[in-house]
């Protein structure tokens, strides 16, 4: 059964200790031009989005890529690109349509998510629980649940 | 490592772009932060320097933990000499920009000299950019923002920039951080604006590098886990800082009135906490930061409807509502749109204007004075008006935007026994009459003047009566909540008396004020969840295992006192002697709820605390000794004098 990552935008306080705790899990240094996932926040509106690898189903990233270097891991669900095969071309990056893919300021070398091998520090480090790591069977319910819970609480303020 | 190593000094009067070094010696002593600022300040810069005069130094320090995963680690300190005070301006704010910094391989940016035309800088991941700011210049701060923004066509270049307030050297001018953040005490945005500087842009990718990731990561997990367990935290992310203001309501200690009058009953039912849960929306963080204590608030009812932002945190919720009168927190929203937008220190501002409001009431100013306005309490159009003024200094917001003590030297008539100011900054949310403890002792000696930043104890008594005896040095505390405190043995032991279940309230004052030094040198928060479950022992783990510089608990206080002692010589060096460091006058001479401060047995607090601190009670400086002790022996006595 595939798990997967789960976020809730009303949860996200845009801290980013996701991005923090990414970089430093994968390159051992804080910078968050190295971190796999990164937040946008709109400040107008408050809101901040997390941005990061989906595991696609249909991986564009995997179909584009010249040289086969990215492949699903069967254990984890994710796409897992093998950096002694990558050449580097972008072509990647260039697809993905969520920042899935991306460019290690330094080295060039071509970074993506690999849902740390089941064990995503991005969600164990996030206090607010905006992102979840949860199987994809239990998305449905999940969602549902949230929407009625608002719909409870409305329901308690008309009575 | 976990720190650039670099400071980047930037001349405006010649354009001259240069580095210097901090090294490991430095790190250990000063560690970061304010602590940093106030050596570079002290090594290059004489502290009577004209305040807006070409010779005053801005130094921006990032905490030594900033933009790591360490709980909070955001915060970056300002330090210069304040227009307003004459004492160190000394103010920390969080948010991105100091992370951002150091994004651009740089602790510290120095900024000297004046620029003969507007400018902005833009660091470019160490690339330094000074580019012409003629257009920004009459902007207010968002819109500053949003056009640096565009045109350097980046959403995620970090900005701390003056709003207008700065640009007219407004003497409580704020640097704002971002939309909704700022340093906003003490007047840095004037010393900006005094070197035509509107902005300072940031775009950067180096690492921070850590010395022994994993140690870190098992001492971030420590201190995380003493955060969130906390008591506090669970209310603090709910009301964030507005939790207390029914704590100080039902304490009795509000500063009603320009600090004359207790509030009412109607002062709670509009302001306290629970008034925030109709417009909260989400919760909002710094960076790293796992308590999330601001709010996004939307107004969706009454004469601010529409307006969104991240808002109502307690100083203005007490500033704009105890000492002002206002008795409606969607005008707190408002009020804080505008003290952004101005680049002004919404907290000095209505102090101004309340100060000014006594002053109309009690019939010492007039009509003439003002405009033709009318001073009444809680009016709310009129004190957006006056913000309005103070920030383009018209009229006689041109008067208020000098802040109280001036207002009252220009005004005279006695007008300055109506002044609410403790060594030139007003004294904000409790009233010291009202309750003599450490964080009322904490106004006299706050490095930056009279407020309550300076001095925060780690443990509150917050039980309703008050304490036994209020002249005393005590107040009690429970043994069951002392024993979550981080306080080193020998502190505890002079600190606490459990027979008696006393505190001492000079030793807690010192070792308060150390701690509240060493979380600005690391950038972390003074926020209670924080402040209240971390001290020197998990400090030291963090940072040797960030830095590889061996830490131990008793260096990481050593250094808090050290920037406490180097603090008190700025400030000597800066005028200030002995005989300033007291109370308002008001606070002895008029009483609220029957009190006043007896003057001589606060100094006998302030004489005791000198004690502890091995200083010397007629000059408060450190003894030799003590200056030997904390390796500071270049600011020896024969030398101050």
């Amino acid at each position: 059964m595939q798990k997967l990552i789960l976020f809730d935008p009303d949860k996200c306080t845009g801290c980013r200790r996701c991005v923090l705790a990414c970089s430093l899990a994968k390159e051992g240094v804080f910078n968050s031009e190295k971190a796999r996932i990164g937040v946008i926040s709109i400040w107008e509106v408050g809101i901040h989005v997390p941005m990061f690898c989906q595991q696609c189903t249909k991986p564009l990233c995997a179909d584009v890529c010249p040289v086969g270097a990215i492949s699903r891991n069967e254990k984890t669900g994710a796409m897992v690109l093998e950096p002694n095969l990558c050449i580097g071309c972008k072509m990647c990056v260039t697809v993905c349509p969520f920042a899935g893919c991306l460019i290690n300021p330094h080295t060039r070398a071509i970074m993506k998510c690999d849902l740390c091998d089941g064990d995503p520090q991005c969600v164990k480090y996030c206090e607010f629980g905006a992102l979840e790591f949860v199987e994809a069977d239990e998305v449905a319910y999940i969602k549902r649940k949230a929407g009625v819970d608002k719909l409870a609480t409305a329901f308690k303020q008309i009575a | 490592m976990g720190y650039t190593g670099k400071i980047l000094v930037i001349n405006l009067s010649d354009r001259e772009v240069s580095e210097a070094e901090v090294t490991a010696q430095d790190c250990l002593e000063f560690m970061g932060g304010q602590g940093m600022n106030i050596k570079i300040l002290l090594d290059q810069m004489d502290p009577q320097v004209d305040p807006l005069g070409e010779g005053n130094i801005l130094s921006f320090g990032t905490g030594l933990l900033v933009g790591t995963l360490a709980p909070s680690a955001s915060r970056t300190s300002i330090s210069a000499r304040s227009p307003l005070t004459g004492l160190l301006a000394s103010t920390s704010s969080g948010h991105f920009w100091g992370a951002k910094l150091k994004s651009c391989g740089y602790d510290y940016l120095v900024v000297k000299g004046k620029s003969e035309e507007p400018v902005y800088i833009f660091i470019d991941n160490g690339k330094v950019n000074i580019l012409d700011a003629k257009h920004l210049w009459g902007k207010d701060s968002w819109d500053t923002i949003t056009t640096i923004r565009n045109e350097l066509r980046n959403e995620e270049v970090e900005i701390a920039c003056i709003g207008v307030g700065g640009e007219k050297l407004v003497k409580f001018a704020a640097v704002e951080n971002g939309f909704y953040s700022g340093w906003a005490r003490t007047g840095p945005g004037a010393v900006m604006g005094s070197k035509n500087l509107k902005a300072i842009a940031l775009r950067g990718h180096e690492d921070i590098a850590v010395f022994d990731p994993k140690g870190f990561l098992d001492a971030v997990n420590e201190a995380t886990n003493a955060v969130i367990n906390h008591p506090t935290y669970k209310p603090w992310r709910q009301y964030g800082s507005v939790l207390a203001v029914d704590i100080y309501y039902d304490l009795g200690v509000l500063t009603g009135y320009n600090q004359s009058e207790e509030v009412g009953e109607d002062f709670i039912q509009t302001m306290g906490k629970e008034n925030l849960l109709k417009y909260k929306k989400r919760s909002m963080a710094c960076s790293g930061c796992p308590l999330a204590c601001g709010h996004w608030v939307e107004i969706d009812e009454g004469a601010y409807k529409g307006l969104k932002l991240k808002a109502i945190d307690i100083t203005p919720t007490l500033e704009f509502g105890a000492r002002y009168g206002i008795r409606n927190l969607a005008a707190v929203a408002k009020a804080t749109e505008l003290f952004h937008k101005y680049g002004i220190d919404g907290t000095s501002a209505v102090a101004a204007v309340a100060f000014a409001t006594e002053l109309f009431q009690k019939g010492i100013i007039s009509k003439s004075d003002t405009d033709g306005l009318e001073l009444n309490w809680g009016d709310e159009p009129l004190i957006f008006e006056l913000m309005r003024k103070i920030t383009y200094r018209e009229g006689f917001g041109d008067l208020l935007a000098e802040g109280p003590v001036e207002m009252a030297r220009r005004i005279g008539k006695d007008s300055e026994q109506y002044l609410t100011t403790t060594r030139g900054l007003e004294t904000t949310s409790r009233d010291p009459r009202c309750r003599f403890d450490v964080w009322s002792f904490g106004y006299l000696v706050n490095a930056r003047g009279g407020d309550h930043m300076g001095v925060q104890s780690p443990i509150e008594n917050l039980r309703k009566s008050a304490p036994e005896g209020e002249y005393s040095y005590e107040f009690s505390a429970p043994e069951k909540a002392v024993d979550k405190v981080d306080i080193l043995d020998d502190w505890k032991e002079k600190t606490f008396d459990f027979k008696n279940g006393t505190v001492s309230i000079p030793h807690m004052a010192a070792w308060s004020q150390d701690l509240v030094n060493i979380v600005n040198a690391l950038g972390t928060c003074i926020r209670p969840p924080i402040l209240w479950s971390l001290g020197p022992t998990i400090y030291a783990k963090l940072v040797t295992t960030l830095t590889g510089i061996e830490f131990s608990p008793e260096d990481i206080r050593k250094a808090g006192e050290r920037i406490t002692n180097i603090q008190r010589i700025f400030n000597f060096k800066a005028g200030e002697k002995r005989q300033d460091i007291r109370f308002a006058p008001k606070f002895y001479n008029a009483r609220v709820k029957g009190r006043e401060l007896d003057e001589d047995k606060v100094n006998q607090v302030l004489d005791k605390y000198f004690e502890v601190r091995n200083w010397d009670p007629s000059t408060a400086l450190p003894r030799e000794e003590k200056l030997k002790e904390l390796n500071l022996d270049k600011f020896a006595w024969s030398k101050l004098s």
